[in-house]
């Protein structure tokens, strides 16, 4: 038993010190990548902490969809895009942004309908850029979620591999725009993608896996949480090209998730359709519209925000 | 719980060291904390099952003690007759119900008597009911048959029957088997245990890299074979067959890996059946847990070849279309096995059905060019049999047949494979082809020699299954 417990502790050892050893490289994600922008935002939230604002959390739908100094101007309050990246998971997304919410906080969470579908709520080979970037948040990952990211850690290995690779060969290629952390603006928006062209050709995008009750669950959570603190959190939709929302498999996925949410009794902002616009307004995803895609789908969250404000304001008067 | 889960990583080391480190005092205790492992195993996918099967290895528990008891052959026809009838009635019910509702709703519809809305029930297929069932069905027909004598230890028979490696998809134990290596107090062989994390490895190399990057082909082309050519079906077909072989072939190895974990030996379900000469010789070598187990209780009692001509033929059409109908309740299964059984018939018919015991090329590197063409012949046959399997119906699989069958066979198929998937098949068939006199394909001497070169081969499959990109496909069998 020994020998053998030794022979088996050896090659498993062998595999965790190696992962370890390349997770300690530097590199990877590059320092210049869109990662690193969550310091930037971590430092927003703590520098506006004394007045009300709105957070905009989710995604990468949001940096690219919406347009915050817009929000800004109309709504008369500091507006702050959280939104990274919608691998990290939205469970990571909204573990890593619960602390920096204070009283009077409007969130709009708008999580990307993958996140409703299979495993992606528990994140993807992107929450190991998170956590490089912030690694105090390694506090919040729990059991099931370090499971699912244990079956996507080989990948992380293999690019740990390459980037150290690349480090000892000087070849580590630069982040390009609009991936980088120097491609968001002052309000955590991203702007690079405008004047980018050559995206002319969208691949299909499916709503793949079984449906995650969890999501549901854990946004339920979420909202008592930051509302226990005296924020107002409403959800919302991502913005998503016609072409796959008109899907039919597609339509019953997104369908699915917006009666969940009605019947959750989340205070919801607009519907799924509102958000969804010509395919020739998105550029290298379903999720990320050009310059115009990006000002209407701002422009229509204004009026549902004002609506919903206005709306809360009655019943008060009443 | 999939083997190929990271749930299961976690589980099986902690089963292992609680087994031998914790668990160990008595047999009796390290019996309970198996059934207790099993049943967490079978329950993670619905605890519901879980009922089933206590409720299933009870009645035979009970029945196996009554039958030990009485010897009136009255009462123990009657005791055998209630094990059948609950166990098979189970099966039924569960598996073949809407099956059969269907089958007679449009038979009544073709003889001009229509049931527009015949009974259908929503049931879950429980996993691994069909492997379970047959295994304590076994159990109860030996005692019967006065070949085991019953056990009183009820929690030695749960574990029998719910012994985790083997509970969803075989190898179908025999109570002769089995039974007596859970009565008796285990050993930790180191040797066996190294071989059987090895023959673990293999299991997984063949599901996860081999199984399911096929099946990636196999769907695609099954999913549309009206728009290719003969060869890109014919392309099809054969990558079902690798894939239908390397993932239950390549389960069965991570289960008797398992087992040798624990102590306990599983019997061989696989003996690299494309490498057979003839379709009894196949049949020799394939599910093999299955294949005796109809033999020996089904085909003999019938039988099986020492009756007349006719009856022979009878009997093989019984088994081999039993056989298929146990996989599924689809025309299809019933349809593969029936041709199975026309293939078989002519060589019992010549007396040639027993004319391949050995193993193909024995003691030698290569085959003869006679034995090459004899094994192409085999895996052609069955290949082309496995388009039944794998269609959605009967015509489909006709209409897939016919459209191998045309001058576009002799075409490239439009659909090519990876790179790196022809250097894994290739790495996969070199691997069986000169491991086939062994147990499985990583059978190694053990010992200091050679010891660089396996962990070398070690670190590669490792490496390769844990950064394997193709979607994780379930296990074929688990359905059945």
């Amino acid at each position: 038993m020994k020998s053998f417990l030794t022979k088996i502790a050896l090659f498993a050892g062998s595999y965790f010190a190696a992962f370890i050893l390349l997770e300690c490289m530097p590199g990877n994600p590059h320092p210049d990548s869109l990662h690193y922008a969550v310091i930037d935002k971590h430092e927003l939230l703590r520098k506006t902490e004394n007045q009300p604002r709105v957070l905009l959390v989710g995604g990468s739908n949001i940096s690219f969809g919406i347009y915050s100094p817009k929000m800004e101007e109309t709504l008369g309050m500091p507006v702050i895009d959280t939104a990274i990246n919608a691998g990290y998971g939205l469970k990571y997304i909204l573990d890593d942004i619960e602390p920096f919410i204070r009283k009077g906080d409007i969130v709009i969470v708008m999580p990307e309908y993958h996140h409703f579908y299979d495993e992606l709520f528990w994140g993807s080979t992107a929450t190991f850029d998170g956590l490089r970037t912030t690694p105090e948040n390694v506090r919040n990952i729990g059991l099931k979620q370090a499971t699912v990211l244990a079956k996507d850690y080989p990948q992380r290995a293999k690019s740990n591999l390459r980037f150290c690779y690349a480090t000892l060969t000087d070849s580590v290629p630069e982040p390009t725009h609009p991936h980088r952390r120097d491609s968001f603006n002052a309000n955590g928006d991203i702007e690079a993608h405008w004047k980018i062209e050559g995206w002319d050709h969208l691949e299909g995008s499916q709503i793949d896996g079984p449906y995650n009750p969890a999501t549901i669950d854990y946004l339920s959570r979420f909202v008592k949480s930051a509302e226990k603190k005296g924020a107002h959190v409403y959800i919302s939709f991502p913005t998503y090209s016609e072409g796959s929302f008109g899907d039919k498999e597609n339509k019953e996925s997104i369908d699915k998730i917006y009666k969940e949410l009605y019947a959750g009794d989340f205070k919801l902002l607009g519907t799924p359709a509102r958000y969804s616009f010509p395919d020739s307004l998105y550029f290298n995803s379903h999720y990320h519209p050009y310059k115009e895609g990006q000002l209407m789908r701002t422009e229509r969250l204004i009026e549902d925000l004002r609506n919903a404000l206005s709306a809360v304001a009655d019943s008060t008067k009443d | 719980m999939f083997f190929n889960s990271i749930e299961f990583a976690i589980f099986l080391p902690i089963v292992f060291l609680l087994y031998w480190f914790v668990f160990n005092r008595s047999l009796r205790l390290q019996n309970a904390f198996l059934v207790t492992a099993s049943y967490f195993f079978y329950g993670f996918w619905d605890w519901r099952f879980l009922f089933l099967i206590a409720f299933s290895s009870l009645v035979d528990y009970t029945i196996g003690l009554l039958l030990g008891r009485f010897e009136r052959d009255s009462v123990r026809r009657a005791l055998l007759i209630t094990t059948l009838s609950v166990n098979l009635g189970f099966l039924g019910f569960f598996k073949y119900f809407n099956f059969f509702s269907l089958s007679f709703a449009r038979a009544f519809t073709f003889f001009g008597m229509p049931i527009d809305d015949p009974i259908l029930l929503e049931i879950i297929l429980p996993v691994g009911i069909s492997f379970y069932t047959f295994q304590t069905l076994s159990y109860s027909i030996d005692i019967y048959r006065g070949k085991l004598k019953p056990t009183k230890d009820i929690v030695a028979f749960f574990a029998f029957v719910s012994f985790f490696p083997q509970l969803v998809a075989g190898p179908i134990e025999r109570a002769k088997n089995l039974l007596p290596q859970i009565l008796k107090r285990r050993q930790f062989n180191s040797e066996k245990a190294v071989d059987g994390m090895r023959q673990i490895l293999w299991g997984l190399f063949k599901k996860i890299l081999i199984a399911d990057h096929c099946a990636v082909y196999a769907n695609q082309i099954f999913a549309n074979y009206e728009s290719y050519s003969g060869s890109t079906l014919l392309l099809g077909a054969v990558m079902f067959g690798l894939q239908i072989y390397c993932d239950f072939s390549g389960y069965s190895d991570i289960a008797i890996g398992t087992a040798r974990l624990f102590g306990i030996s599983l019997m061989k379900n696989f003996a690299f059946p494309y490498f057979s000469r003839d379709i009894a010789e196949f049949w020799r070598r394939w599910h093999i847990s299955l294949s005796t187990w109809f033999r020996d209780y089904v085909y003999i009692p019938l039988g099986g070849s020492q009756s007349s001509r006719g009856k022979c033929i009878r009997n093989i059409f019984i088994i081999f279309i039993i056989s298929g109908f146990w996989h599924g309740a689809k025309w299809t299964f019933i349809v593969w096995g029936a041709i199975n059984a026309l293939y078989f018939i002519p060589l019992m018919l010549a007396s040639r059905n027993r004319n391949n015991l050995d193993t193909v090329a024995e003691g030698k590197r290569l085959p003869s060019i006679n034995e090459m063409l004899q094994m192409a012949m085999t895996f052609f046959i069955v290949t082309i049999a496995w388009v039944f399997f794998r269609s959605p119906s009967v015509m489909s699989a006709v209409e897939y047949i016919q459209g191998i069958f045309t001058a576009s066979m002799l075409s490239m198929p439009t659909v090519e494979i990876a790179k790196l998937d022809i250097i894994l098949l290739l790495v996969f068939f070199a691997t069986e082809w000169f491991q086939r006199e062994k147990e499985h394909g990583l059978q190694m001497s053990h010992g200091p020699k050679g010891r660089l070169v396996r962990w070398i081969i070690y670190y590669a499959l490792f490496s390769l299954i844990l950064n394997n990109k193709a979607d994780p496909q379930q296990f074929i069998y688990f359905q059945f």
